[in-house]
């Protein structure tokens, strides 16, 4: 069994758009998986998983906390659970950390983006967190080059980053608004790129 | 001749500086020392106080040979 979790600094840094995009990966390739929603405000997730459903795609088996430690209680139950953390980081952020196996901090590109995310690593490293441990993601990018700037940032800083990036594209927005993963847009480049990212974290999980 | 391009575009700062502690009190690395608070009668307290003293310890120290010994005998 398998904890990965999805936490960031600040709102808006793809960090459900992975949570999902994971969940809906893994179940594909067998994996009985859980989503683990810790934002009662939003349910981003819940709503998501929701769409999902009523648009006849394969269902996602997701669940509402208020506790992380709650969460992480159904764990034997399944192969992989995947916590989205609450929109910005706060004490909660620790322990989501704690308890899982792998931590990805997603980030935009720009320094806006990447300092507070960067911060937050760093954060979780003095307190006790694993560098190993820490996985970051570069996501909304508008080009590769600012995507490759955005990797070479986060690797100057001690920490791994996902060779795989997301870039801004419409399509991705349009395939969450309909209950899909990133991997289950219309285009198949996209899909590529999506299935990258999933599959690259497999592989981490897997080492 | 160019300059050499920036390639990161931002540099980490110093292993010393702070972070923002934006994970809240809440965290805290698990040697940090944290108060622990029991509420007993007047009395108790003064015979405690005074048996410490006695053995030449402080409360913290009788208190956590106390739960050293109940953790020898009940095991857990």
């Amino acid at each position: 069994m398998t904890i990965i979790s999805c936490i960031g600094q600040k709102g808006g840094g793809s960090k459900s758009t992975t949570a999902r995009t994971l969940a809906a990966g893994f179940t594909e390739a067998g994996w009985k998986t859980h989503l683990a929603d810790i934002d009662e405000k939003q349910q981003t997730l819940m709503k998501w998983c929701r769409r999902r459903e009523e648009a006849g795609l394969p269902a996602i088996e997701c669940g509402l906390y208020r506790r992380v430690d709650t969460a992480v209680k159904v764990k034997e139950q399944y192969h992989l659970i995947i916590i989205d953390g609450r929109p910005a980081a706060e004490t909660t952020s620790m322990d989501v950390a704690a308890e899982s196996d792998l931590v990805i901090v997603s980030t935009g590109p720009t320094i806006d983006d990447l300092e507070p995310s960067l911060e937050l690593g760093r954060e979780l490293t003095m307190k006790g967190i694993p560098r190993e441990k820490i996985v970051f993601l570069v996501a909304k990018t508008p080009s590769a080059a600012e995507g490759k700037k955005a990797q070479a940032t986060i690797a100057a800083w001690g920490f791994r980053v996902l060779n795989a990036t997301v870039r801004f594209q419409p399509a991705y927005g349009q395939a969450l608004d309909g209950g899909r993963a990133l991997f289950e847009t219309p285009f198949k480049t996209l899909n590529d790129e999506a299935r990258a990212m999933v599959e690259e974290i497999h592989d981490i999980i897997n080492a | 001749m160019k300059q050499p391009k920036n390639t990161i575009k931002l540099s980490p700062p110093p292993v010393s500086e702070p972070t923002l502690d934006v994970t809240g009190k809440g965290a805290r690395p698990d040697s940090d020392i944290k108060p622990i608070q029991i509420k007993v009668s007047v009395a108790r307290h003064k015979e405690m106080k005074a048996y410490a003293a006695e053995q030449g310890i402080s409360m913290t120290d009788m208190l956590l040979e106390g739960y050293r010994m109940l953790r020898e005998t009940r095991g857990g």
